[in-house]
């Protein structure tokens, strides 16, 4: 519903999660503008997270413990900077490994590629 | 790369605020976000404010605050969509249920208990408990939550009631006596002036109590109907008869008893007598705990009609399984009465033909005056066959 262009929202809805852990696990810290550009630019612009799906996200991660956050103040505004906790690290390689596995299952099952010991 | 004035922060965030985004930290957020876009794809040609118009267009479908509902819904609850999902399929399968349960019932087809057995507890149990967590989730409205959670925790017991009566299950009428006493004194008071308060509401409240007491009360007078005058006059007309018939033969029965010597006449009296004064005794306890008066107060054939509670559950109801040994005892000594007279009488008595489920108490204890009657009868009987062997 808030992932839109390229790739449908029914099929990105749901791995948000994932997305977000997973890159500040491998970022290290960010701030909500720059997950969506770095998304954007690492999907060269199929996946945008829109900020409608994004702040929610955090703010839920945020609160069961898998992001921690730090407030740095650009002149009158205050950016905060969020980050993978230990739990939102087991969190994300978990959501991963999940996802992986769903992937596979999802190429078996719509055949995208034959599983050569069927043949 | 544009640079941002305190003043145009100043009145981003000013406009954030109105748009409806209550939390700060959601707030602020949003705020840098603007000011990266605007630093990052304005340039000198561009006008600030159709621009900050256009960015901030592009965060939400219908308007800003929708990201904040969001950012609640999956703060207050974890699992959120599981709940929202949980709720809509609960309700769909048991709005459907209830309404084929009830179709079902009507036409008296086979399968309505299942239905409502499914089908009321997930409406009141699973459906309308998440209604109301998901429908009042903010602090503001915590007042209303509570009345809504009264309102529906009378509710379920009214249900339940409901449902019990519908299935003929036991505490059927206790269920929904409660549920009718509790929101009459409890939830309807609460409401109103809670209601009646807010100048914005008073009209509305006014309605909907009218609404609601008209609604139930209805209910009410359907759920504790009893039996129709034209039955009730029947049932004891019915009982008189069988009663009247019975004294009659037992009378006669006494008069030649008393100047009979057969030894098998004399036998069968003592074995009737035995069993009737039982019968009588079943019938006694069960009336009083189903009317729930003492031993020695009296009641009329009348009151036992309104002996309505259903089949040998309600026995269990009354006296949990002493109704049930009691009766199993008279079953005995039904039995042992057949083997006794077996050679004397013509028709022992079938404990098999009398029904125990799915009948009222009162028509129960009709049976047992049956029975008494047929006693009477194959004691007469014999009698008739002494009497005929005399007169040769």
């Amino acid at each position: 519903m808030y992932l839109c262009l390229m790739y449908s929202s029914e099929l990105i809805k749901g791995t948000i999660k994932t997305i977000v852990l997973s890159l500040l696990k491998e970022q290290g810290q960010m701030y909500g503008y720059e997950i969506t550009q770095k998304v954007k630019k690492m999907t060269s612009e199929k996946i945008q997270l829109t900020e409608g799906a994004l702040y929610p996200t955090l703010h839920a991660l945020e609160k069961s413990g898998d992001l921690e956050t730090e407030k740095v103040y650009i002149g009158k505004r205050v950016r905060k900077y969020y980050k993978v906790t230990k739990k939102g690290t087991e969190t994300a390689e978990q959501r991963v490994g999940e996802f992986e596995n769903f992937i596979r299952t999802m190429e078996y099952l719509l055949d995208l590629k034959p599983n050569l010991g069927y043949v | 790369m544009y640079n941002i004035s305190d003043s145009q922060v100043d009145f981003i965030l000013d406009d954030i605020k109105k748009r409806g985004v209550e939390l700060e930290d959601l707030q602020n957020n949003l705020l840098d976000h603007v000011c990266c876009i605007i630093e990052n794809k304005m340039n000198q040609n561009h006008n600030f404010n159709e621009f900050y118009e256009n960015t901030i267009s592009k965060f939400y479908k219908t308007n800003l605050a929708e990201i904040e509902e969001e950012t609640k819904n999956l703060l207050t609850f974890k699992n959120f969509y599981a709940m929202k999902r949980t709720m809509k399929i609960t309700g769909i399968i048991s709005t459907i249920f209830i309404i084929l349960g009830v179709f079902l019932r009507l036409m008296h087809w086979p399968g309505s208990g299942l239905l409502l057995v499914v089908g009321l507890p997930l409406f009141g149990l699973i459906f309308m408990p998440l209604v109301i967590a998901l429908k009042f989730k903010d602090d503001s409205q915590k007042k209303e939550k509570i009345i809504f959670s009264i309102g529906i925790a009378i509710g379920m017991i009214g249900l339940l009631g409901i449902g019990a009566k519908i299935m003929y299950w036991p505490l059927q009428y206790f269920l929904l006596r409660i549920s009718f006493i509790l929101f009459f004194t409890i939830f309807i008071p609460i409401y109103f002036i809670n209601g009646f308060k807010q100048s914005d509401k008073k009209f509305n409240t006014i309605i909907v109590t009218l609404f609601m007491i008209v609604g139930v009360g209805v209910l009410l007078s359907l759920t504790t109907l009893e039996y129709s005058g034209t039955v009730k006059r029947s049932l004891l007309s019915i009982n008189q008869n069988i009663t009247s018939i019975s004294s009659n033969i037992l009378d006669s029965n006494n008069n030649f008893i008393k100047l009979s010597t057969d030894s098998n006449a004399l036998l069968i009296h003592k074995s009737s007598i035995e069993l009737l004064n039982e019968i009588d005794n079943v019938k006694n306890y069960l009336i009083r705990k189903s009317l729930y008066i003492s031993e020695d107060a009296k009641y009329t054939n009348t009151d036992i009609l309104r002996c309505r509670e259903n089949g040998f559950v309600g026995l269990y109801y009354y006296n949990f399984d002493r109704s049930l040994i009691k009766y199993r005892d008279l079953q005995k000594q039904i039995n042992e009465y057949n083997s006794n007279l077996q050679k004397l009488i013509e028709h022992p008595i079938n404990v098999d033909d009398i029904l125990v489920n799915g009948t009222t108490l009162a028509i129960f204890i009709h049976q047992l005056t049956q029975i008494q009657l047929q006693i009477a009868i194959n004691e007469n009987s014999y009698l008739n066959y002494v009497k005929g062997k005399l007169s040769k």
